[in-house]
């Protein structure tokens, strides 16, 4: 009986209030940092920048305000397992996902005018030129 | 619970905890063990929401056009003002996680009502913005038929009063589904303009051509919209609608269950000897708020 006052004091980690309001500090800082970035043109890193800001919220929620790094470090394997889960079926997607590109472009084009076919077939083959087509031609078609 | 376990157990082991069920042996295991099935649980639903963020990447890795566009239709001051009511959210949940660990009962009910008050206003913003989706037209897939463009531009803006079916003039090059505001296929501005004059476009046309591409530029002086507007934009709004459609599901099954443990601490329920649903319920919150810190960028400030 005598642990027992012990034990339920120690349940679990009580987050001390400065750390609560430097967190939320920070993560709004972060959220203006974000719509800030938006300002400045990085070209093919605008989304690795945008990504890298939300995983450092994100982590800063998670080690934080969910307790996770005061935590037992089993539920942090369960977390990271997941994440593992995710990062496996996202990028296993992305590998090949550009492959069939051109070929859908050219059943595309055959649906529309003829003369559209070859244009259709040059600007199809990879996904850069989707990114900043030509005004005026390009896979597009017109 | 009480009796339960005074029934089966022997009386003094649990006499003192009345939280405690009967199958555990200390607060601590019991706590431990709800807490390791509540992560469970947030895994499950990683990896759900996952499933979009897969769909989202895809389809963006195919058409970054379609996303570079269809974004701009988009209020990123609306996104970040709930992106901050969420963040806000949040560290009212934490805290009076805090407090219910310290027995403090009405400020917790207090950081509660705060918690709930916070996703109603999430929800507000998310219904002014789907509201609007809604009245330009821009929905998901086969319902997409924008009425305007996005800077705000309507048909009557664009081609007078008689509309796009009366206006639209016939362009020698166009393909007969070119209709800048007919359908999915909303290419309008993928044919390069006639020559004005006696065989070509009349002057008032080219004018109001000429008008709205001044309102697209001026809507995001930083990035105008140059090139031709893309096919096949309703992907999109597919996956912006079923993304943040399945997130405000989350917001309001979040409300429902932080209005029960407001209830339950507002009853005393909860005190330094026991407040695991509101530990569980905090850690459900907060995914759901991570989950928007994600969302925001991916759908608000694509550049």
């Amino acid at each position: 009986m005598s642990t027992e006052t012990h034990e339920s004091h120690g349940v679990a980690h009580v987050m001390p209030m400065k750390v609560l309001i430097n967190i939320f500090l920070a993560l709004v800082v972060l959220t203006v940092v974000t719509v800030g970035a938006t300002l400045f043109d990085f070209g093919p890193y605008n989304l690795y920048v945008a990504m890298a800001i939300a995983v450092v919220k994100a982590s800063l929620v998670v080690l934080y305000f969910m307790h996770l790094r005061y935590d037992n470090p089993f539920n942090s394997i369960v977390f990271v397992g997941c994440l593992v889960f995710v990062s496996l079926f996202i990028g296993l997607s992305l590998t090949d996902t550009t492959q069939y590109q051109h070929k859908m472009n050219n059943l595309q084009a055959e649906k529309v005018a003829a003369p559209n076919v070859e244009k259709m077939h040059e600007g199809g083959g990879s996904h850069e030129e989707h990114g900043e087509p030509p005004a005026g031609k390009g896979s597009l078609g017109n | 619970m009480t009796t339960v376990a005074q029934e089966s157990h022997e009386p003094h082991e649990h006499g003192n905890e009345e939280h405690l069920a009967h199958h555990w042996d200390t607060p601590k295991q019991q706590f431990d063990a709800g807490k390791l099935g509540i992560w469970l649980f947030l895994t499950t639903e990683i990896l759900l929401f996952s499933g979009l963020f897969c769909a989202y990447s895809v389809y963006r890795a195919n058409h970054p056009e379609v996303f570079e566009y269809a974004h701009l239709y988009l209020n990123k001051w609306l996104g970040a003002v709930n992106t901050i009511v969420l963040i806000f959210s949040s560290l009212t949940m934490a805290w009076g996680v805090r407090a219910a660990q310290l027995g403090q009962k009405k400020l917790l009910v207090t950081l509660l009502g705060i918690t709930l008050a916070c996703g109603g206003v999430f929800m507000c913003v998310k219904f002014v913005e789907y509201k609007d989706k809604w009245s330009h037209g821009t929905l998901w897939a086969g319902e997409y038929h924008p009425h305007v463009l996005p800077g705000g531009v309507t048909k009557a803006d664009v081609f007078g009063p008689g509309g796009a079916a009366a206006a639209t003039p016939t362009l020698p090059n166009a393909p007969a589904t070119q209709k800048a505001f007919d359908g999915p296929i909303f290419e309008g501005s993928t044919v390069a303009r006639a020559p004005a004059g006696p065989a070509g476009l009349s002057a008032a046309w080219v004018e109001k051509e000429s008008a709205r591409e001044e309102h697209l530029s001026v809507r995001d002086t930083e990035r105008p919209w140059t090139g031709p507007v893309p096919k096949n934009t309703q992907i999109f709004f597919s996956i912006y609608f079923l993304m943040t459609g399945l997130h405000g599901l989350h917001v309001l099954a979040g409300m429902a269950v932080i209005g029960w443990i407001m209830l339950r601490a507002s009853r005393g329920e909860f005190g330094p000897k026991y407040f695991n649903p509101v530990d569980f319920v905090g850690l459900y919150w907060h995914v759901v708020d991570i989950v928007w810190i994600f969302l925001f960028p991916l759908l608000y400030l694509i550049h």
